[in-house]
């Protein structure tokens, strides 16, 4: 395995090179730094590269086949990170009346319902990464005291659209799946989108906004992507 | 009987979590699209362990590649990697694979699809009766090619970003030891079943993931992630099979035994 240290920006980057099959990149500075990178390692669709992921803490490349590594870096040297347009805000309408998991949350938590979701809508959320399937967010940003275990048992059938707690993250569904994290509400606007890209990326905000199950009903007839809804 | 659709494609979707998808043995789906005069990465038919039963509603051109599964057109036997007409309710079938694992059948023309499964996230196995259409182009100039694949038994891999955190003796046992591809393998992994495995520390955050990576869960039965993957995993990346050996690797078939054998 080969590995070098790149500067991007003033980022240092360290790249280590995975037999020309795959590249990961990884930062001792701030992630959210890293995840600015990932974006502009996508928008710049260079010819070079085949596909990026861009996890938490670390990038992977996949460099189109016969692409040695120095072209690579040589490629990825010349993208410009200051081109990338701000982090864009979005607003997500949670209605924390669907949730399924507030009693096992509440004991975990030691706090009450209520509290709970005020905390949660005074939060700002980052969304982190993509990955378990297209349309689920990953958000960090959740106050420690509500950090908590998974479910013993993953349920076979989570809806899409449900809003819920695993770990440290609060994540959305926004296709139906298996899942083992704690349900707490539901969100009427779709995050999983199949024809066109999606509005977010990692590093966008995300700032929950309490709804009643009324405008739940309301906005669910609508059928609107995340984007689409502006709190 | 599992029969899909698969296309190669470079829309450079994992960015947003779509699995990368496509063809389980590139080479032989590139085969039976050149074979037919196809651009390469044209739709085409991937049949897993058993061959479907296709009736074909009007004439049609087309090759059938990989896993050796019997092939007959009207139960005459037809030979494989070879262009071939068929005419008006013509019976494309054969039987369960003899040799390899998935076959390819490309038909001439560039949009071969299925209304079913067109806007699915996962491929979506063609349903019987279920009807596929394309457009046939006549001006396509078939490749010949005489080239059958190759089973392999042992399997190249390299080590993963987490190598190190095996011990030493699951890093000896790994590249020694015979593992059964299990029958609960699809095209999202392939679970393997031999001497369980031991990493000494585990991962603090998801990391990505590729087609070919190995992982290892806590059960310490490595996985190797296939082209159905999601784009991030939370378990080591113990090692990884480059994108020629998993051509190799897929075309052996569930409940058979491999060896992977660590190279440099």
């Amino acid at each position: 395995m080969e590995s070098r240290s790149l500067l991007l920006g003033n980022v240092i980057v360290e790249v280590k090179n995975f037999k020309d099959e795959f590249v990961l990149l990884t930062s001792d500075s701030n992630p959210r730094e890293l995840r600015q990178i990932g974006r502009s390692l996508f928008e710049a669709q260079l010819d070079a590269i085949k596909d990026v992921v861009v996890s938490e803490m670390e990038i992977c490349i996949i460099p189109e086949l016969g692409i040695g590594f120095d072209t690579l870096l040589l490629s990825i040297g010349t993208i410009e990170l200051d081109k990338v347009s701000v982090t864009n805000t979005l607003f997500l309408p949670v209605c924390f009346d669907l949730g399924r998991d507030w009693k096992t949350l509440e004991e975990q938590s030691n706090m009450t319902r209520q509290s709970i979701i005020g905390l949660l809508s005074q939060s700002e959320f980052e969304l982190s990464h993509l990955g378990f399937m297209p349309g689920f967010l990953y958000l960090t940003g959740m106050p420690e005291s509500l950090h908590c275990e998974r479910l013993s048992t993953p349920r076979t059938l989570v809806e899409s659209g449900t809003v819920a707690i695993g770990g440290k993250y609060l994540g959305v569904y926004g296709l139906q799946s298996p899942g083992g994290w704690h349900s707490i509400g539901a969100t009427p606007v779709k995050t999983y989108y199949s024809q066109t890209l999606p509005s977010y990326h990692p590093g966008s905000i995300i700032k929950i906004v309490s709804i009643s199950l009324e405008t739940f009903e309301l906005l669910k007839a609508k059928d609107l992507y995340i984007h689409e809804y502006h709190g | 009987m599992y029969t899909i659709l698969v296309q190669a494609s470079n829309n450079r979707a994992s960015y947003y979590a779509f699995p990368q998808s496509g063809p389980m043995d590139f080479k032989s789906y590139k085969m039976a699209n050149l074979v037919v005069g196809n651009p390469v990465q044209s739709p085409a038919l991937e049949c897993t362990g058993t061959a479907p039963t296709i009736r074909f509603n009007t004439q049609a051109t087309l090759a059938v590649s990989g896993a050796d599964m019997q092939w007959t057109i009207n139960g005459k036997t037809i030979p494989m990697h070879t262009s071939i007409h068929c005419k008006k309710d013509d019976i494309l079938s054969g039987k369960n694979t003899i040799y390899g694992f998935r076959s390819y059948i490309a038909i001439r023309g560039n949009s071969l699809e299925s209304m079913v499964s067109k806007h699915a996230v996962y491929p979506t196995p063609i349903k019987p009766k279920e009807i596929l259409s394309w457009q046939d182009s006549e001006t396509s100039h078939p490749h010949v090619s005489l080239h059958p694949i190759t089973i392999k038994k042992t399997i190249s891999f390299l080590a993963g970003p987490e190598y190190s955190f095996l011990d030493l003796n699951s890093q000896s046992v790994f590249s020694t030891e015979e593992y059964e591809i299990t029958s609960k393998s699809n095209r999202i992994g392939a679970r393997l079943d031999g001497p369980i495995l031991r990493a000494t520390k585990q991962l603090v955050t998801s990391r990505p993931i590729i087609p070919g990576i190995i992982q290892l869960p806590p059960d310490g039965k490595p996985i190797v992630c296939l082209q159905d993957c999601q784009t991030t995993g939370g378990y080591p990346r113990i090692g990884f099979i480059t994108r020629e050996q998993l051509d190799y690797f897929n075309q052996i078939p569930h409940r058979q035994k491999v060896m992977f054998k660590h190279i440099d």
